[in-house]
């Protein structure tokens, strides 16, 4: 447990995220908070023939200062067994999309993708999400907007979920909100969910993470230097990017005094030199509790530079 | 205790090897090099070798015909307008099935043939591949997965149809289709400007 504070901020210890889940708030009653509070009008989806799974629009806040960035989000319930895909699906799927419909100046950014898990279906892997996720998106008000206006937040999305078989969804969905002169109003209903879903969010990675890689092999450096080995229990890195490596194969983990190396097999892309990379790192560690899970995003640099 | 550890450190070392494989015997399909040889069985009953059709142009289609990215392309008729495109130039077809018995997109010959029938498509063969053999040695992960040879036998492409990964119908206008552009570029003797791009879909029901 030594030297590790800097990286043990709030994170959720597999048990943890357990109790999330059983906790889940029973959909009846989400629906009557939704009804009776006006917050969110999620519209049934269209392809309501196959609904294994439920998507709504849900917010952080109910009242946002003009000028703020205040968080949306597309929550994705899924039945037991299906899942839904990160931004690199692995070696099949597809990520959710949402399409924003906001009002004059309103602006929405990307997708802030929580780290997805590894799933296994044969000799292939995907990258992605059982269960639920909440997919968060900043959306900025613009600060001409005056205060005590009602506005509405709409939006279109589709997500594919899988099992044994394929079905894609979509929904549209739209979110009354208001402006407010000076306290945001927080949506208590969603605030828990808000706050758990940030606190896993990847955080940048604090030291340089270096690669090398040829035609068979990336091999990637974690330097360790907040890290006991003895607390390591695995390093799971994720690709941006579709084919750098080949998302099935072993992770080979050595650890040293100094750095975590994983030797992973390229993937279709290993024809082409790899100019840049860029991912999430989970690193899975054992405390007393279980393992714990950090999440960072990284941006390796190439092994030959020095600079 | 002691029978536990033994089937732990098996499953390891099977494990270990399972996956160690495929990289000793050096069995990825690779862009430049020569296909890799495969046999097998057409709707028909007919056995289909890829050496049957040495000389010509040939396009591997992996497929499950009730995967939605799959009915995108044939829902769309882009598939069948692309297969009768490139037959019609004397380029060898083979639409590959690898869904296992009991999983989705799994046909018989009968049901194959029906399906060639209804959907208006054009394929030189229909491959029943329920044990995932050659999809397993060509590493088909998606339904559609696209491979082209060219006459001399080396593989100039594989991935994904196009540029548009998404299951909407809408998308298959003004894409950017892979496999056209590299049987244009194989038929005038050249390199594919792309040889390697995502394949996307539904997995492949092994």
């Amino acid at each position: 447990m030594s030297g590790t504070s800097n990286f043990r901020r709030l994170r959720a210890t597999r048990r943890e995220r357990e109790t999330r889940r059983a906790l889940k708030t029973p959909r009846i009653f989400v629906l009557a908070l939704l009804i009776l509070t006006g917050i969110s009008l999620p519209v049934t989806p269209l392809d309501a023939s196959a609904e294994v799974s439920r998507g709504s629009l849900v917010s952080e806040m109910m009242g946002v200062v003009p000028g703020s960035t205040f968080l949306v989000a597309l929550l994705l319930d899924m039945d037991d067994g299906w899942h839904t895909y990160w931004r690199n699906p692995g070696d099949s799927g597809q990520p959710p999309e949402i399409e924003w419909l906001l009002p004059d100046g309103f602006q929405a950014g990307e997708i802030l993708w929580p780290h997805p898990e590894r799933m296994r279906y044969g000799t292939l892997m995907n990258y992605g999400f059982e269960n639920r996720v909440l997919l968060q998106v900043p959306i900025t008000a613009p600060v001409w907007y005056g205060p005590d206006r009602s506005f509405v937040v709409r939006a279109e999305a589709r997500w594919l979920v899988c099992r044994e078989i394929c079905i894609p969804q979509e929904g549209r969905f739209e979110l009354e909100m208001r402006s407010v002169e000076k306290d945001p109003l927080v949506n208590e209903q969603w605030q828990a969910l808000f706050g758990a879903a940030r606190d896993a969010l990847p955080a940048p990675f604090p030291e340089v993470i270096r690669y090398s890689a040829d035609a068979e092999e990336l091999t990637i450096s974690i330097p360790r230097t907040h890290l006991t080995s003895r607390e390591i229990d695995r390093v799971w890195i994720y690709p941006y990017e579709w084919g750098i490596i080949d998302h099935a194969s072993a992770q080979r983990m050595t650890v040293s005094a100094g750095e975590v190396t994983l030797r992973i097999h390229r993937g279709d892309r290993r024809y082409e030199p790899i100019e840049a990379f860029s991912g999430v790192l989970v690193i899975e560690e054992r405390i007393e509790s279980g393992v714990a899970e950090q999440a960072f995003e990284f941006s390796a640099r190439k092994q030959e530079d020095e600079s | 205790m002691k029978w536990k550890t033994t089937i732990v450190v098996s499953t390891a070392i099977f494990m270990l090897f399972g996956m160690a494989m495929p990289v000793l015997a050096g069995a990825d399909p690779e862009i430049g090099k020569a296909a890799l040889a495969f046999s097998g069985t057409d709707s028909s009953g007919d056995s289909v070798k890829l050496s049957d059709f040495r000389g010509k142009i040939v396009v591997l289609e992996w497929s499950n015909h009730d995967c939605p990215y799959v009915r995108k392309h044939y829902g769309t008729g882009n598939m069948q307008s692309l297969q009768k495109k490139w037959t019609q130039r004397g380029v060898v077809w083979l639409t590959i099935i690898s869904s296992a018995p009991g999983k989705q997109g799994h046909v018989t010959g009968e049901e194959a043939d029906d399906l060639t029938v209804s959907r208006g498509a054009s394929p030189t063969a229909v491959i029943l591949d329920p044990e995932g053999t050659i999809g397993r040695r060509y590493k088909a992960r998606t339904t559609p997965h696209m491979f082209v040879i060219d006459s001399d036998g080396i593989l100039v492409y594989m991935g994904g149809i196009d540029d548009k990964t998404s299951s909407s119908w809408s998308t298959v206008e003004g894409a950017t289709n892979y496999v056209d552009a590299a049987l244009r570029a194989v038929e005038d003797g050249e390199q594919p400007a792309v040889p390697v791009a995502r394949p996307y879909g539904c997995s492949v029901k092994y």
